[in-house]
């Protein structure tokens, strides 16, 4: 008999290793496209001590000042935007829950905007702009993310079945919009600039702290993840069936809900909140390599990298000189890819 | 727990001869909001027994599952595994000694079935530590005794009614409890998926020395299949007994308010219900609550 999945036989270390190497290599080849594509011998001519990125010679500057940098950064944020929709859909057990449809990601833009909004008020009492080494702006939009799934969770626990579980993300994610939108009229014209930033998604600011700080995030939620996965298995069979199984369900949850809303405020933070990908990448990642957590975190790690470094490269690309916010593409490219999947997958 | 204890025993002898009570359930009561669904309800469960417990819908019969398995945790009382309170065990510590089989609702659709069954042996395995040979053995006898090897490796939204009930009891198995809770183990199943399922149960129980609390509104099923039947009415324990009696008119009365009609089993002589025309007569009060 054919097997339905069709990664099924690969075996999981092996997959997560060629999964890390085709991330890698795409993001490096994606890099090298744009109005002048360049030849990979770029590589070579990276930045060092003596030979700082001031003195390189153009191609290498743009290549390591600019393309690979905001590359890495789309690959990270998507990959963490992927892993946040899967951790989503297990701790809601629902398939279309994600940063965006739970409101997630408009919590974490509120809460990013009114940081800013406060930032001078903040340092004035004394409250530093980074703490532990990451930006104020992550903290705030990790305390709005915190705030709406905490809601989400709240309302959940009362209303019970899916639906009204996507009904009331779905609504505290318009009433979290609003909030920002609040601001924008209300605040001052260079502020409500920067703001804009949380509204729509893309890379295009990459500072040097960013990819570190997605990166750490990234790397502490996965592995936390895959360490736990069996135990997510059976939250996905619901939470009778973890708790006759010894999974300490509820502790479990608020792990899984404080992962989620750290991987959103990062993303949020830096990217601004980009949509789709935690929808589309989790479920092609489901139809790949089946429904076993373990073999699922990888997948979606890479497809989300993948996915949203393509976005990026296309983004930049197309409207050349102009750069098209990477939000867009998700949706505009992820949108009929889904419908794809969905279509040519057997009915259940 | 003792070796001795976990010993085969013969289940024939086990309506007859009195044996320490492995799980006792001591006045448990359990409200919902301010309705109380039990009220001082006692019974206990040796090894090597299955336990029928009946009684109406909604009389709490599930409801007490729920609370051996400490899945409902506000019930007063209490609730003893071996004399230990089930309360003082971790969910981890809890897992290996009772497991409980509920019909599973729910996106379960890409698991296999055998995957299913290996996820049973979460609670004696370490995170991402692999199946041991003695976790595979459980596994791979787990599907045997139901006959659920043949569509090990099918999905589970493939598979029909009576195929994924056996595949959730092998699940049930292969967690290697002491005591297995059932939830109406074969309602809706087909007349030869009853048999083999509650065959393979009796089989378990048999050779493993362990014991059974089951779910059911079939009658004849607990009178033929269980040990002793545990019968609730109005949220109190209306009968306990031999399983075979819970079909004789005075029990029925007592405990459905209802008469039928009774004929002997062919083979072993217990009572069995047979329908009667409808009548409203026949109804002498709401025993549910």
């Amino acid at each position: 008999m054919k097997p339905a999945i069709p990664f099924a036989r690969v075996k999981t270390p092996l997959f997560f290793l060629a999964a890390l190497a085709i991330a890698t290599l795409a993001v490096f080849a994606l890099s090298l496209l744009g109005k002048t594509t360049y030849s990979p011998d770029v590589w070579t001519r990276f930045p060092t001590a003596e030979t700082p990125l001031a003195k390189l010679d153009a191609a290498a500057k743009i290549f390591w000042g600019e393309r690979l940098p905001k590359t890495v950064l789309a690959a990270l944020a998507g990959a963490a935007l992927a892993l946040a929709g899967l951790t989503m859909q297990t701790l809601f057990r629902n398939d279309l829950a994600t940063p965006y449809t739970l409101g997630i990601a408009s919590g974490a833009s509120f809460g990013a905007t009114l940081s800013i909004q406060f930032s001078g008020a903040l340092a004035a009492i004394g409250l530093p702009l980074a703490l532990f080494g990451v930006p104020q702006v992550v903290w705030g939009s990790f305390g709005g993310a915190a705030l709406a799934v905490g809601l989400v969770l709240g309302l959940s626990r009362r209303a019970g079945t899916p639906e009204r579980v996507l009904l009331a993300g779905v609504a505290t994610g318009f009433f979290f919009s609003s909030l920002v939108l609040c601001q924008q009229y209300l605040a001052n014209p260079t502020k409500a600039f920067a703001a804009i930033r949380w509204t729509t998604g893309g890379v295009d600011l990459c500072e040097p702290g960013y990819l570190a700080t997605t990166g750490g995030v990234l790397a502490v939620s996965a592995l936390y993840l895959y360490r736990r996965s069996r135990e997510l298995d059976a939250l996905t069979l619901g939470d009778e069936r973890a708790k006759s199984l010894g999974v300490e369900v509820d502790r479990l949850r608020v792990a899984l809900f404080l992962l989620s809303s750290a991987l959103v405020a990062v993303v949020v933070a830096f990217c601004g909140p980009i949509g789709f990908v935690g929808l589309t990448v989790p479920h092609v990642a489901r139809l790949c390599v089946g429904g076993e957590t373990r073999r699922l975190i990888p997948a979606t790690l890479v497809g989300g990298a993948l996915f949203l470094a393509v976005c990026y490269t296309f983004s930049r690309i197309v409207l050349f000189p102009s750069v098209l916010p990477v939000g867009v593409v998700t949706s505009l490219l992820g949108g009929p890819f889904f419908l794809w999947i969905l279509l040519r997958a057997p009915r259940r | 727990m003792t070796a001795a204890l976990r010993s085969p025993v013969d289940v024939d002898d086990a309506s007859k001869t009195p044996k320490t009570p492995f799980l006792s359930v001591e006045r448990l009561s359990f409200d919902v909001g301010k309705t109380p669904i039990l009220r001082d309800v006692s019974f206990d469960v040796a090894l090597g027994e299955r336990v029928a417990l009946v009684g109406l819908n909604g009389v709490g019969k599930t409801t007490a599952l729920r609370c051996v398995g400490r899945l409902l945790e506000s019930w007063r009382g209490e609730i003893r595994l071996d004399g230990v309170s089930v309360r003082r065990f971790s969910r981890r510590d809890l897992a290996k000694k009772i497991a409980f089989v509920r019909q599973i609702s729910g996106s379960f659709s890409s698991f296999t079935a055998r995957r299913l069954v290996e996820l049973s042996r979460l609670p004696y395995l370490r995170p991402l530590e692999p199946l041991a040979e003695t976790d595979r053995a459980a596994v791979d006898e787990a599907l045997a005794r139901t006959g659920a090897e043949r569509f090990g490796a099918r999905t589970l939204d493939s598979l029909s009614g009576g195929e994924r009930q056996k595949v959730l009891i092998a699940a049930a198995f292969a967690q290697e409890p002491e005591l297995l809770l059932l939830d109406e183990p074969t309602t809706f199943l087909d007349y030869r998926s009853q048999d083999e399922i509650s065959a393979s149960i009796s089989a378990w129980i048999r050779d493993k020395g362990a014991a059974v609390l089951e779910t059911t509104h079939d009658l004849n099923r607990a009178a033929l299949d269980a040990d002793r039947a545990v019968a609730f009415a109005r949220g109190k324990v209306a009968f306990d007994g031999p399983a075979r009696e819970i079909t004789t008119p005075e029990t029925l009365d007592a405990v459905f308010g209802v008469s039928f009609p009774t004929v002997p089993h062919p083979a072993t002589g217990a009572p069995m219900i047979v329908p009667d025309a409808a009548s409203p007569a026949r109804f002498s009060s709401d025993n549910s609550r």
